[in-house]
């Protein structure tokens, strides 16, 4: 797949695809209805086909070789994975309890060690509890408390 | 002068040094470490801002922006590797110097350079600002439409990287700022029948979502480490200022001084272009060019003139126009909009107080943090060992706060994700993420003045904003920019 689709090939069809999704959104967009003004449908118009013809030169630009890189997929997926539980905890039981667990979690994963883990454990809570303060005592600042509590 | 006094006496409050002393402090980190950077910083407290008045919450943020583009030189002197993009050429010499044992001069030397370049910049920023809004204040939608567009073109086409690439992440931007109603009729568009789109995009969850999740997630890919940091040695101030050689080197000092504030007043260069620009020139026009690469004091002080300098440039455009000369300044104009300010020539006349309390707390924020820089050089090793597993959790868990505050909305948070997956997948086809940004910005004034200025036209045409002689002028100029640098490109591949 790599040697047929390189980044340029699939940077310029994303590119390109999102164009036509934004033309095709702009034909819902109502007619003007003051005279000489192009309307609602102007920019949505211009950024789709400005997207589309770059998109199109891009599939057909030459891919410019990068230094090998080697990406660490396994750690950065696994962080992901934990921003979106970290996400969802956020929305159903909010800040106090969803918190803790994502930085011990990130903690884990970035730091690449699972020693210490009693050490983590309080930072995750102290961190919390400071964050918490902070924001909602002091500055009165209002955190996701979940739809559950 | 009485304007300058009100806003004196409004801005030397305890709260406002406070928060502007703290900003400096979490700036000069974030610029230090290499990975986080002054946009970073500002976007991330951006939101503790919003229980403040606009001129205490500018203060937090001035300070966090202006320490930040000091601290870089931080890392690039101990380390090797630029804290942030605008100490790219201090690290070809301040690195080497370090290693020879003169670290205290390589430091000393970025201390007093950022301090001379923020304070000549903001002080010829606010003689010169007035006099530009002054200016924009006679302009009619043509010429506001043209130079949305020229800037926009000038970030897309004269920005690093493929000029193709810089045109389609504007065109991005723009499409994605058409994101709920649209000005002058307030037509929903591509809202999908939601509330959670109605109010379009919230800015701020997109630049978190692009500077600061996306960077961790890029930042753990590519496994990002601690380096060992030089050694500093003893030095005093006078040593220092003896070192910096202001006769000898009076010439490169203008003339970084003065390109960085032109870089940075270009919209989409900003620092991280004038030092690279202003340390070249140096070593073009040096008695000794040999010596750059290898720890020469010139080269240090050319490239941390410049990047400073480009503090104050960029300020112009985004006071006086309401245009972002780079990205911490489209950060700092959607927080002054979410304060309910609108940056632009109006402001001025209407809110002549909060402009020069602005300049006056760039300067007062120079001052902190060459002051706070000289008497703490020894802390700068400590700074760079704070590992990141710790900083990196407690900054996802502060761009949540951050996302979620501005509207007490949790479907901000989402966006941030989703711009941070966007952010990712643009980087690693190598696109430019500042046009997507400046367009997202730019795009309601562009629209705007596009439609109100074909009103007036008889015929609806187009060709009413090539009669104008200042539109006709800019949009001349955009054309030549992406011609120009398309030329450019071709140029450097064929040489290849």
């Amino acid at each position: 797949m790599n040697k047929i689709l390189n980044r340029n090939h699939m940077a310029g069809l994303t590119i390109t695809v999102v164009g036509i999704l934004f033309l095709i959104g702009s034909k819902s967009i109502t007619d003007p209805e003051l005279l000489n003004d192009p309307g609602p449908v102007i920019l949505p118009f211009i950024s789709g086909v400005g997207m589309i013809l770059t998109g199109i030169i891009i599939i057909f630009q030459k891919d410019q070789k990068k230094a090998e890189e080697k990406y660490d997929f396994k750690n950065t997926i696994a962080l992901f994975c934990v921003i979106g539980l970290y996400t969802i905890m956020l929305y159903f039981l909010g800040f106090l309890i969803a918190t803790p667990v994502l930085l011990f979690l990130s903690n884990m994963i970035i730091g690449k060690d699972r020693k210490n883990l009693k050490g983590k454990v309080i930072f995750s809570f102290v961190v919390t509890a400071i964050i918490f303060i902070t924001f909602e005592k002091v500055l009165h600042v209002m955190l996701p408390s979940g739809v559950v509590f | 002068m009485s304007i300058f006094l009100t806003a004196l006496t409004g801005v030397v409050t305890p709260l406002s040094i406070i928060l502007l002393f703290f900003g400096v402090v979490v700036g000069v980190i974030f610029g230090a470490i290499p990975g986080l950077t002054a946009v970073t910083g500002v976007t991330l407290l951006l939101p503790l801002t919003f229980g403040f008045s606009p001129v205490v919450g500018m203060s937090l943020l001035l300070g966090v922006w202006i320490g930040g583009v000091s601290g870089g030189f931080i890392a690039a002197s101990l380390l090797g590797i630029p804290g942030t993009p605008s100490a790219i050429a201090t690290c070809f010499d301040a690195y080497p110097l370090s290693k020879s044992g003169k670290s205290d001069i390589a430091l000393g030397l970025g201390i007093i350079a950022s301090f001379i370049g923020t304070l000549f910049s903001v002080v010829v920023a606010a003689f010169i600002s007035p006099i530009i809004s002054k200016i924009a204040l006679s302009f009619g939608p043509w010429e506001y439409f043209a130079l949305g567009v020229t800037a926009l073109t000038f970030v897309g086409s004269l920005a690093q990287g493929n000029v193709i690439k810089g045109l389609a992440s504007a065109f991005l931007g723009l499409a994605f700022c058409t994101i709920g109603i649209s000005p002058i009729d307030g037509y929903p568009r591509f809202t999908f029948g939601t509330v959670a789109l109605s109010g379009g995009i919230n800015i701020l969850a997109l630049v978190l979502g692009i500077y600061a999740i996306k960077q961790i997630l890029h930042d753990v890919a590519i496994n990002i480490k601690k380096k060992e940091s030089v050694e500093i040695g003893n030095s005093n101030f006078k040593k220092l200022v003896k070192e910096f050689e202001f006769k000898a080197g009076f010439v490169n000092i203008i003339r970084s001084l003065s390109l960085g504030l032109w870089i940075g007043f270009l919209p989409g260069m900003g620092s991280g272009l004038s030092n690279l620009v202003a340390y070249s020139q140096a070593k073009n026009s040096s008695k000794h060019p040999e010596l750059f690469g290898k720890g020469s004091k010139e080269g240090i002080i050319a490239s941390e003139l410049a990047n400073n300098a480009a503090v104050g440039g960029s300020v112009i455009p985004m006071l006086t126009l309401g245009i972002p000369g780079d990205s911490v300044t489209a950060v700092l104009l959607g927080g002054l909009i979410i304060h309910g300010i609108q940056p632009g020539p109006l402001l001025f006349r209407n809110n002549p107080t909060l402009v020069y309390s602005i300049f006056i707390l760039m300067g007062l924020a120079g001052i902190i943090t060459f002051f706070l820089q000289i008497n703490s050089i020894k802390l700068f090793p400590k700074i760079l060992k704070i590992p990141y597993k710790y900083l990196y959790s407690v900054l996802i868990v502060m761009s949540f706060i951050g996302s979620f505050s501005s509207n007490n909305y949790f479907f901000d948070c989402i966006v941030m994700i989703g711009f941070a997956i966007i952010g990712l997948l643009l980087e690693f086809w190598g696109f430019s993420i500042t046009p997507m940004i400046l367009g997202f910005i730019l795009g309601p004034m562009i629209e705007l003045n596009l439609r109100r200025g074909l009103t007036y036209s008889t015929t609806g045409s187009f060709m009413i904003f090539l009669q104008r002689p200042i539109s006709a002028v800019l949009l001349f100029l955009a054309l030549i920019s992406v011609v120009f640098s398309i030329v450019k490109q071709r140029k450097i591949k064929n040489n290849i």
